[in-house]
């Protein structure tokens, strides 16, 4: 787990660099700033064992990745627009993992959804481990569920 | 010489996020459509002079890889190279998609720089060499 653990952390760093031109906070930092709610999105890899990526991601920080990634010139970056904006980080981010990931011969990616529950069904996950991140002061926290 | 550019992709964040990074790159950009699929590409290249395609793999309704089939059954068409854009990354998966006739890879997330080094090949492999000199990485 611990490979994978890394192999997450660092697509989600080069998906956020790339897409969104942030680069984390150093982990020494000060990240005691306050959070708004946070936003979801989870992608599923199938294969067994089936794993789902979530992303949990505060808002104002989704925002910003929005604003970022799509130019300032666009003008209000609502909610509805942030949504959509996660799921294709999420479905990125799947596809970064799989690239690297050295057992990901003859697995695919689902379809993003913001409902974990609707990736596989409302299963019990037989494993799980969560990387947090922070840009700009605020939370993106990455988790992997395992479903053997 | 300006070129024109057709974005196909079902997520119209997706588009957005292509677009911007087609702007940032310095290519000399005229006209940049969108499409929300292989179908709708169609419709729009037989209606506008487009000089290159940008297209999802995935889509509804006609997928990248139906979309280049289509486009090389009709002569119009043939000849407009045609860039996948994916989050596949995958060489074997990436071969399997440039047998289909596909001009170029590109794998999300990709840099400005990536797209206009791949767009430039792609176009001078059309144009003898009209789009060769693309921007120098000092340039952004």
């Amino acid at each position: 787990m611990g490979d994978i653990e890394s192999i997450l952390r660092r697509a989600i760093s080069e998906v956020v660099e790339r897409m969104c031109f942030l680069l984390p906070d150093p982990e020494d930092g000060d990240l005691s700033a306050e959070g708004s709610e946070p936003v979801s999105a989870s992608i599923g890899i199938t294969g067994q064992p089936r794993l789902r990526i979530s992303i949990h991601v505060d808002r104002d920080l989704a925002r910003l990745m929005a604003t970022n990634a799509l130019g300032f010139e666009e003008i209000g970056v609502d909610d509805i627009k942030v949504g959509h904006f996660l799921l294709e980080i999420a479905n990125v981010v799947g596809g970064k993992f799989l690239l690297v990931w050295d057992d990901s011969a003859g697995r695919d990616l689902t379809i993003p959804t913001p409902d974990a529950d609707a990736v596989f069904g409302p299963l019990a996950a037989s494993a799980a481990l969560s990387v947090d991140m922070y840009y700009e002061g605020r939370s993106f926290a990455g988790r992997i569920d395992v479903f053997s | 010489m300006m070129f024109s550019v057709l974005i196909v992709d079902d997520s119209d964040v997706m588009r957005g996020i292509v677009r911007k990074v087609l702007a940032m790159s310095g290519l000399p950009l005229a006209d940049v459509f969108e499409a929300g699929d292989g179908l709708e590409a169609l419709a729009l290249l037989v209606k506008h002079k487009v000089d290159i395609v940008l297209a999802d793999l995935n889509m509804p309704v006609m997928n990248g890889v139906q979309l280049i089939a289509e486009m090389r059954g009709i002569p119009a068409l043939a000849a407009i190279p045609v860039i996948v854009v994916s989050t596949e990354g995958r060489a074997s998966r990436i071969e399997d998609i440039m047998k289909s006739g596909a001009s170029g890879f590109l794998t999300k997330p990709f840099r400005p720089e990536e797209a206009a080094k791949l767009i430039v090949e792609a176009l001078g492999a059309e144009t003898d060499g009209r789009y060769r000199k693309y921007p120098q990485e000092s340039d952004f």
